[in-house]
């Protein structure tokens, strides 16, 4: 696949029926996209608004964003952003924590693993909705799609929190049975996760935290399989949990609280893409073909129409020199700012 | 046919009730334990998660490590029945002033003397044996133990069910023992033993 087929841009009401699509295939759901057609449309209306606004960001912002195949015309992937998790709530996770006790007497000294329900994360920047249909998952097009919120967010930090995080589903069997969630939430809530997902449906999932032991748990007192499946997420995760690993995530410190499923976290400042990325004019336009340069990750500017592609790029203090079809899909002209880093295959250098 | 049973201190803190030099009850009494060296209990505790909008009503039950009856009379190393015991118990108390007095009884065990609720709580703090334990420490092998074991709030649900139905229930050869302090006037208290969850007995002791 060419790096230059692929577009990511702003999700539009126009793309309900692609992303219903696209949430119907996730083999283990996306929880922010529930195959729920109304659910999508309102989902896509608050998206638009929080890219069109003019008001300052309130937290309650979620902006989606699709992958498009221009070689196909057709949309082949999808990821977001939630400003702020856990927004006028509290987003709940448990810390991974190690307790150290020795007794002398007994020449004994134990390292027990524990889980703390706690807050830490509420008002991170969550990275949400990572979609991508498998025959693209080794294409610059999925690099595209995760990592150019990245650069979407160092752009229009005014709008984010410094601090960023991402969930990555836990490991569970094809018929929605969980180890993690048996062991622990089950236990609480007498019901198998479909259910208790179910029944909670759309609600906060600070709801259901309140009904789960505020002490820690003492990880040995779980079944092995339980213990085994804490930070362990799903096989589907595996391609954007490795980007976000990749962009220099930490993975270690906290899981989901129903699923075990690791919950990455990191400075925004110090992830690779954002260190890497320059603001740039875009000074003039390369009618060579092919057109001079490496690939570069670029992104337009501009909140309302945000652009994203992969494509060969001349880039310096002077600006940024760009081929006529990289210019066209962004839909920029000279004089404009463009956010550039460079790219390389599987990541941005 | 009654005996009269007098009771003497044959050494600190030992009493016996005797009858024509016969010993027909024994045990140690211990004033204000823990305060030399801590003594530590599980407190059995309940919490209740509720929401109403999910048809949620859970009573969980919960241990907590503390040293609660610090400062309490201990009556233990007891051994006898029957009257001589009853008259050794009141004799004991006699001698105490008003305040609680405790007596643990032994937890269950299997049949190779392994306790459930060790072998599901304790044993995962702790790995060695605690038979070697107390055979190299004595009782105050506990408090050494105490250290290693979780100081925060645990839900019994994390147990295996062996390890729950444990928790507070006394060995059946103590069933005998159990009966003559509940005639006393002692009851089960919400306290347990930290190796084997057998239950702490309480009075509140008020003489005269």
């Amino acid at each position: 696949m060419n790096p230059e087929d692929f577009l990511l841009r702003a999700a539009t009401a126009a793309d309900l029926d692609a992303l219903e699509r696209m949430a119907r295939a996730s083999a283990v759901g996306i929880t922010t996209l529930p195959p729920d057609r109304d659910a999508l449309a309102r989902r896509l209306e608050r998206s638009a608004q929080a890219f069109a606004t003019a008001d300052d960001a309130s937290g309650e912002e979620i902006y989606l964003f699709v992958l498009e195949d221009l070689a196909q015309g057709r949309i082949v992937g999808t990821s977001g952003i939630a400003a702020s998790a856990g927004f006028a709530d509290r987003f709940y996770s448990y810390r991974n924590e190690m307790v150290v006790a020795a007794s002398a007497a007994l020449a004994a000294r134990n390292r027990i693993h524990t889980l703390h329900l706690c807050h830490d994360l509420t008002g991170h920047t969550l990275l949400t909705s990572f979609y991508v249909e498998p025959a693209y998952e080794g294409s610059a097009g999925a690099q595209l799609l995760s990592r150019a919120r990245l650069l979407f967010i160092a752009q229009h930090g005014e709008r984010f929190s410094d601090r960023i995080a991402a969930e990555s589903p836990g490991l569970s069997d094809e018929q929605g049975r969980c180890p993690f969630w048996d062991a622990v939430g089950r236990r609480f809530f007498g019901m198998d996760y479909a259910a208790a997902e179910k029944l909670t449906g759309a609600r906060n999932k600070a709801f259901i935290a309140e009904l789960l032991p505020q002490s820690p748990i003492y990880v040995p007192l779980l079944p092995e399989q339980a213990q085994f499946a804490i930070g362990q997420m799903h096989p589907v995760a595996e391609l954007p949990f490795a980007i976000l690993q990749d962009e220099g995530f930490d993975s270690e410190t906290y899981v989901d609280i129903f699923d075990g499923g690791p919950i990455v976290e990191a400075r925004v400042a110090l992830l690779k893409s954002v260190v890497a990325c320059r603001a740039r004019v875009l000074s003039g336009v390369d009618a060579g073909v092919p057109p001079a340069g490496d690939l570069h990750l670029l992104t337009t500017t501009d909140r309302a129409h945000f652009r994203a592609v992969v494509a060969p790029a001349q880039a310096g203090d002077g600006g940024v020199v760009l081929g006529e079809a990289a210019s066209h899909r962004l839909a920029a002209t000279p004089g404009d700012t463009l956010r550039v880093a460079a790219f390389r295959t599987g990541g941005v250098a | 046919m009654s005996r009269e049973w007098s009771v003497r201190e044959t050494e600190p803190q030992v009493l016996v009730a005797e009858h024509e030099g016969q010993v027909g009850a024994r045990l140690r009494l211990l004033h204000a334990i823990g305060r030399d060296t801590p003594r530590h209990w599980y407190h059995v505790g309940r919490v209740v998660h509720a929401a109403r909008e999910l048809g949620i009503f859970q009573e969980q039950a919960t241990l907590l490590l503390g040293n609660d009856l610090t400062g309490a009379a201990e009556l233990c190393e007891l051994q006898g029945q029957g009257p001589a015991l009853q008259a050794l118990l009141a004799d004991a108390l006699a001698r105490l002033p008003a305040g609680r007095v405790i007596v643990e009884l032994p937890g269950l065990r299997d049949t190779a003397g392994q306790s459930p609720f060790w072998q599901g709580l304790g044993r995962h703090f702790y790995g060695g044996d605690p038979h070697d334990a107390l055979a190299c420490h004595g009782s105050a092998w506990r408090g050494h133990v105490a250290a290693l074991l979780p100081r925060q709030l645990v839900y019994t649900a994390f147990l295996p069910e062996a390890a729950q139905a444990a928790i507070g229930t006394a060995a059946p050869e103590a069933a005998a023992l159990q009966q003559a302090l509940q005639a006393a006037g002692f009851h089960p208290s919400d306290h347990v033993c930290i190796d084997d969850a057998g239950p702490v007995l309480l009075l509140n002791h008020a003489p005269g």
